[in-house]
């Protein structure tokens, strides 16, 4: 175990919340291959008791769901044939396919359906399963392929993260057993999914997953799934252990590219806007960082396209205030701080935080010097924390960082009692699962509870209602208006300041598959990466139908 | 009760009138009692014997002195004719005869004119008188200067022999011959004592010689009654710190041990220490002894004019016991064992290997603490503690080690091995600079140069044995216990360890407790003699006793190891050697 | 006191001695300031930048040379803290012994069951970021148990020594025997466990710097190597030949200078001392 493998170990398994992908590729020649991907401790992959979203992927492997995305983004039809809404987006119908059949032989009916959703309200769930019916009401079987699924409120996003997220699971396996997430006997994954768990080593993070012959699509185009542990996926893959490889989030430079795009044997493919680091103050602790004109002055301070140029040589994109990135179809324009030091001077010594003298750290009215702790995460310490600590050093304002493990920067940021906090978001744009701009109510709205990252102490009652409202606003228009309104109060108050956001690879090795995308939104709700198993089933990047070699 | 014969009290006679010779001095003498009045030189003991018989009068003579009831002090010229020669009569020392009357007529002297004999019965009765007293009476009719010393005193002797006294004074009566002839002389004194029935009163400075002729001994010093008692008492188990440095100071067969000078000078009558006259002198004087003067008391089955009663104990161990496990095997390395040692003294401890001696002086030291019984150093129980008067205590009594190489740290230079104890007592600089020379010189050893910033593994056994002592002396102890401490050293260095000893048990009045299995040595410095064996204690006594007459096998046996060594032969000789460092 | 010395032990001083003299000297040997930007990100060495820069353009060398004082003051305080508790303890219970002795040998061997590197890793976690003085303490309080064991057996050796005895027959104090006797005696054992948890410190602080539990901003040679490391391009160019390897190399002679002159100092590696 090396010292990625070790963090990642002692950060624990929140870390899978975010660190999306963990590798696939293929192998062979015939065109249908075996696929070498990155392993990982994920859990035992049971739709109760995986951990997060690598976790998810390989459960979804075995287990279908209602709706599925292509590389469209669009929502095809995978056990459900056919859905309907109601006028009032309180109801959902949805037709299966008929003959579809579990791993065991039997049918799955509507009735298998309503069980799912009856069944995982009764199971207490932990925020590691990321698939789960929020806001559904009741689900009844009408007729053996015919359910109907009622809402508690309408919500726009019920499609993405439920009808196209939640494992159908069979009655007959799972009406028995009353602890869902301690079933952990390989005998109770049956599913209906193209793939079967042939072995799986939890401790060594290695699986195999091999094709489901009698699928109901046809035979998957990709035979097996090879999952295996590796330190480091970029080398795994220069190594030929795997087929495909992620770039850490944090984002990579040409440096480390370079030697693969020089290559023909590679691609690559990428995603933009997928994560970021947003610096969140906590205007909770009051003083300064109560004050907008402090936080303003700060953004002023710091040169995030520098930033973006000297760490990632451009692979990235400079944080906005408004929070979306470029990518997002939902971007408005809105207030930049562009970098100028002088006027973030200005701006402190108006707000009557003074420099004692020059290069001395500044001071509020009561004398109290403007010296923060700054908290982070550890694995790894952010790169841009010395740049950061450097540019408001700069302006005359202390940071004293704190890097953390990930449970811990999490347990510390549900308690909102620090100061400043810098940490890696899986979000908001690209393919990840907050890509949605729902994201700019549960990352700012004080109404969101229990939510991992977010801002701290920010409430906007203005803000807070139009976030409210926007959530079930089915009319497109109306609901832009809506979210650029959201945007111009986040850049307006500034509570958070995303930095930048790195841009998101995947290299793979072509001879193998090459077939590869990124799910425009994520897939299955939002998760982010290229292992969407669309692509492993039909061996192209669109539609239902299983290629032959 | 009848009045004694003589009777002495609150003598006190000064000369000049600033001249102190007795004061306050008191006995009795009965009929047939013999006493001894001792001291040095200038202690008053002529000064006595004249008072006795009436030749110094007040003025200067204060006090009593009562003869068959009649007061001599201040009595007439008549009484004091009556009584001279009748009732007592003096031999002294210096010869009183007119030189140039033939001597046969000074004798008959008295005979003539207080007994009331005729000229010719008279000479005749000198002739009897001369025999008896062991003088040809041919030479009677010489001139005093014609005699020989001893002649002379013969004479002196028949002449107070004369008139048959009551009570016959002897001044110095074998000073001046050869050691035969005193001897012959005393043992005739005796004779005619017992033949005759009269009381005598030896003045001497001459210990040996008066012990042997009376029974009773008075120890004077400047003018005053130090010590009185019986003379077994007194002479062979002194008391009073002076007639213990009296004792050791004289050349006799009785002790094994080497002599020992009295320290300081004898006091000036002119000018008298106040308090105890013997303080300045004295080792274990303490400020009472400069303030008051001690009474005559009695202490130990005599009189003792001591604030405490005459010699202290240093060290008393009593019933100590001491056993060793070495896993489920106990050994009892001492059983019941005791031992006294007092001031000045020195007391040997012998036995064979195995006895028990290493582990007695490490438990009198302080060192290891006893299972059950007490050791008691100066009036205080000595226990291994860290408390301060715990640590001051243990201070006193040293232990020089058997092995040096283990009792000396290899990291300290030999200066900072010296001045160690110094250096924990808080003295001075220059104190500890100078004490550090002293001390290794003292051990023959260059108390200077580079030899000072030697380490033990540059030196050799017998150096590393000098300066365990010399460190141990530089702590000033009361009390030295040392563990063979000469086993390494060749002859001579053992003998100028020995007088070095000596000398600090003079100056300071050391005890000693000398371990050895080496009779021979061990009999040539102590006093007494315990003789241990498996652990326990076989014979104790003086060191001339022990050695002499050793009445267990232990000490036999140990006495012929040494008697062997003593005539000199290569057998002993390499005996010894080779035993020097087993313990 | 002379001694023979060896070529192990020359070589581990002249290694240690070289980095204490960089670590003293760092504000003047160092061309620039280890945090400042002081040039474009990732340019190889050069004039300008001997050892290039890393990926926030901060100058390599000036990392490394202020990482050795990092390295230093660590390895001082949490080797001087471990033997300064680990002797008192040892030679306190050496000295004592009966019930003190056994509370305290008890103490230390539930020290000793607990393994020193997890707890470490642990505690580190716990606390959260670390900086030298905080990983110094911990390193300390784990290395002392070691040497109060040893010492303290050492310590019951020398306290039965005849000179010690006699010491305490001049009625020596405790605090005069350790000081005298006790300390000088168990001196080379004492000098040998200061530079054996020396370098361990050494190791273990740039362990912890490197698995990223140390503060982040500190300077140290085990933050180079975990910003190196966490920087994907090390693995496809040749930027871990000027970036890794330097910081490697100095963690690795330190560790081993460290670890030679323990050796030499080892007690019982010379004949000379062996009777004390
Ligand atoms: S101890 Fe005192 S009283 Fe006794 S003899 Fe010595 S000086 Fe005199």
């Amino acid at each position: 175990m090396n010292r990625r493998a070790f963090v990642r170990a002692s950060a624990g398994t929140a870390l899978a919340l975010y660190l999306g992908a963990c590798g696939s590729s293929t192998s062979s020649s015939s065109g249908r291959p075996t696929l070498r991907l990155a392993g990982g401790s994920f859990g035992f992959p049971s739709p109760f008791s995986y951990i997060a979203g690598p976790g998810y992927v390989q459960m979804s492997y075995i287990y279908d769901t209602l709706l599925w995305k292509d590389s469209t983004g669009r929502m095809l039809p995978w056990l459900a044939s056919r859905f309907r809404r109601s006028r009032d987006g309180l109801t959902y119908s949805f037709e299966l396919r008929p003959g579809i059949q579990w791993h065991d032989g039997r049918p799955l009916t509507a009735e298998d359906v309503a069980f799912t959703f009856e069944y995982f309200a009764r199971q207490p769930l932990g925020p590691l399963i990321v698939a789960q019916p929020f806001g559904v009401g009741t689900a009844r079987a009408r007729g053996p392929h015919k359910v109907e699924v009622e809402l508690e409120r309408p919500a726009v996003t019920f499609l993405d993260s439920v009808a196209g997220a939640v494992p159908i699971i069979p009655r007959h396996i799972w009406s028995s057993i009353d602890d869902a997430p301690s079933a952990q006997d390989p005998g109770v994954l049956v599913g209906s999914g193209p793939y079967r768990l042939e072995s799986f080593s939890a401790g060594e993070g290695a699986s195999l997953y091999t094709a489901n012959e009698s699928y109901f699509l046809g035979t998957p185009f990709v035979k097996r799934i090879e999952l295996r542990p590796v330190d480091n996926e970029l080398t795994a893959l220069q190594a030929g252990e795997i087929d495909a490889a992620d770039t850490p989030p944090e984002g990579v430079g040409e440096d480390t590219l370079a030697s693969f795009r020089a290559d023909s044997a590679f691609g690559v493919v990428q995603d933009a806007g997928s994560f970021t680091f947003p610096l969140i103050w906590n205007l909770q602790r009051g003083g300064a960082l109560a004050d907008v004109r402090f936080r303003r002055a700060c953004a002023l301070a710091i040169d995030r396209s520098a930033i973006v140029e000297r760490l990632l040589g451009g692979n990235g994109e400079p944080g906005n205030p408004g929070f979306l990135p470029g990518e997002s179809p939902f971007q408005v324009p809105v207030e930049q701080y562009s970098f100028d030091p002088a006027a973030a001077s200005d701006l402190l010594d108006e707000a009557g935080y003074r420099r004692p003298e020059a290069s001395a750290v500044r001071q509020g009215p009561e004398g109290e010097p403007l010296s923060f702790s700054l908290l982070t995460g550890n694995s790894p310490v952010p790169p841009v924390l010395d740049l950061l600590v450097e540019s408001l050093q700069a302006v005359g304002v202390d940071l004293s960082p704190q890097a953390v493990d990930l449970p811990t920067l999490f347990g510390r940021l549900q308690e909102g009692t620090d100061e400043i906090v810098l940490s890696l978001y899986p979000g908001p744009g690209g393919t990840s699962p907050n890509a949605d701009p729902d994201i700019l109510r549960t990352f700012y709205s004080s109404k969101v509870e229990g939510r991992l990252q977010g801002a701290q102490g920010y409430v906007n009652h203005v803000f807070d209602r139009l976030a409210e409202r926007q959530l079930v606003t089915q009319n497109e228009a109306a609901r832009r208006r809506l979210t650029a309104r959201l945007q111009e109060l986040a850049a307006r108050d500034l509570p958070v300041l995303p930095l930048y956001y790195p841009t998101l690879f995947n290299v793979f090795r072509r001879e193998v598959f090459d077939r590869w995308y990124y799910t425009p939104g994520g897939f299955a709700g939002g998760l982010p990466g290229v292992f969407n198993k669309q692509v492993f089933v039909t061996g192209s990047k669109t539609g239902l139908t299983p290629r032959t070699a | 009760m009848t009045a004694p014969l003589l009777e002495v009290s609150d003598l006190s006679v000064r000369f000049g009138g600033d001249v102190d010779a007795l004061r306050g001095v008191g006995f009795a003498l009965d009929r047939e009692e013999s006493l001894a009045v001792v001291g040095e030189s200038g202690a008053g003991k002529s000064t006595l014997a004249h008072c006795i018989v009436g030749l110094i009068q007040p003025p200067e003579a204060a006090g009593s002195v009562r003869l068959n009831g009649e007061e001599l002090i201040g009595a007439s010229a008549a009484t004091l004719r009556s009584v001279r020669w009748r009732l007592v009569a003096i031999a002294l020392q210096g010869a009183p005869f007119n030189p140039v009357v033939p001597v046969i007529d000074q004798v008959a002297e008295p005979l003539r004119e207080h007994g009331g004999l005729s000229s010719s019965r008279a000479r005749r009765r000198a002739d009897d008188l001369a025999r008896e007293s062991l003088l040809d009476p041919a030479l009677l009719r010489r001139f005093p200067h014609q005699l020989a010393g001893g002649e002379r005193r013969k004479a002196t002797l028949a002449m107070a022999l004369a008139l048959d006294p009551a009570v016959v004074i002897l001044d110095e009566p074998a000073a001046g011959l050869d050691p035969a002839t005193g001897r012959e002389l005393l043992d005739r004194v005796h004779e005619l004592r017992r033949a005759r029935g009269f009381s005598l009163i030896a003045i001497s400075h001459d210990l040996p010689a008066v012990a042997r002729l009376c029974e009773r001994t008075i120890v004077l010093y400047a003018g005053e009654v130090a010590e009185a008692g019986p003379t077994e008492h007194v002479i062979g188990r002194p008391a009073h710190p002076y007639t213990w440095a009296l004792v050791n100071s004289y050349p006799v067969t009785s002790t094994t041990k080497d002599l020992r000078p009295i320290r300081g000078e004898p006091p000036d009558p002119r000018a008298v220490p106040s308090g105890c006259p013997f303080h300045p002198r004295c080792t274990q004087s303490e400020t009472i002894c400069r303030d008051r003067h001690p009474p005559l008391e009695r202490s130990g089955g005599r009189l003792v004019a001591c604030h405490f009663g005459g010699l202290k104990v240093l060290l008393s161990a009593t019933l100590v016991h001491k056993a060793f496990h070495s896993g489920s095997r106990r050994l009892d390395a001492l059983q019941a064992v005791s031992l006294t040692v007092r001031e000045g003294e020195s007391v040997g401890v012998v036995g064979p290997s195995g006895s028990g001696k290493t582990t007695l002086a490490r438990v009198i030291a302080g060192d290891l603490s006893p299972d059950r019984g007490e050791v008691i150093l100066e009036g205080e129980r000595l226990a291994r503690s860290w408390r301060r008067d715990a640590r001051a205590l243990s201070r006193r009594v040293q232990l020089v080690r058997q092995d040096p190489w283990d009792a000396l740290s290899p990291r300290l230079t030999v200066a900072e091995l010296v001045r160690e104890p110094l250096d924990i007592a808080g003295a001075g600089d220059q104190q500890r600079r100078s004490a550090v020379r002293a001390r290794l010189e003292s051990v023959g050893l260059p108390g200077y140069g580079t030899f000072l910033e030697a380490r033990v593994h540059e030196l050799s056994g017998g150096q590393l044995q000098r300066i365990a002592l010399a460190r141990a002396i530089a702590a000033r102890p009361k009390l030295l216990v040392a563990d063979e401490p000469t086993s390494m050293l060749d002859a001579s260095e053992q003998a100028r360890l020995l007088v070095v000893l000596r000398e600090l048990q003079v100056e300071m009045g050391l005890g000693l407790v000398l371990v050895s299995h080496d009779l021979a040595l061990v009999r040539k410095v102590t006093d007494r003699i315990v003789v241990l064996d498996a652990g326990r204690v076989a014979e104790e006594g003086s060191s001339a006793a022990v050695s002499g007459r050793p009445r267990s096998l232990a000490a036999r046996r140990l006495m012929e190891a040494a008697r062997a060594f003593a005539v000199g032969d290569e057998r002993g000789a390499s005996e010894r050697a080779s035993g020097g460092g087993t313990n | 006191m002379s001694r023979a010395r060896s070529p192990l032990f020359w070589s581990g001083a002249t290694l240690v001695g070289t980095l204490a003299l960089i670590a003293m000297l760092a504000p003047v040997l160092s061309p620039y300031d280890p945090r400042a930007v002081s040039g474009p990100s990732l340019v190889p060495p050069s004039g300008a930048h001997l050892l290039g820069t890393n990926d926030a353009g901060q100058d390599i060398l000036s990392q490394l040379i202020w990482g050795a004082r990092s390295s230093a003051l660590v390895a001082v305080l949490a080797a001087g803290l471990a033997v300064a508790i680990g002797v008192f303890v040892g030679v306190g219970a050496g000295l004592a012994r009966g019930w003190v002795d056994a509370v305290a040998m008890r103490v230390v061997d539930v020290f000793l069951a607990v393994p020193a590197l997890p707890l470490l890793i642990l505690v580190a976690a716990l606390l959260g970021p670390s900086g030298p003085i905080a990983i110094a303490v911990i390193i300390g309080l784990a290395g002392w148990p070691a040497i109060a064991r040893i010492v303290r057996s050492q310590a019951l050796g020398v306290a039965r020594r005849g000179y010690v005895d006699a010491a305490r027959g001049f009625g020596a104090g405790r605090l005069y025997l350790v000081g005298r006797h006790l300390v000088p005696a168990l001196g080379p054992l004492i000098a040998a466990n200061f530079v054996y948890w020396a370098g361990t410190a050494v190791a273990l602080q740039a362990g912890l710097a490197f698995l990223g539990l140390s503060d982040p901003t500190e300077v140290s040679w085990g933050s180079v190597l975990n910003r190196a490391l966490s920087h994907p391009g090390v693995y496809f160019t040749s930027e871990w030949t000027w970036w890794v390897l330097p910081a490697g190399l100095a963690i690795t002679l330190a560790v081993v200078g460290l670890a030679f002159l323990a050796l030499a100092l080892e007690p019982g590696s010379n004949p000379r001392l062996r009777r004390s």
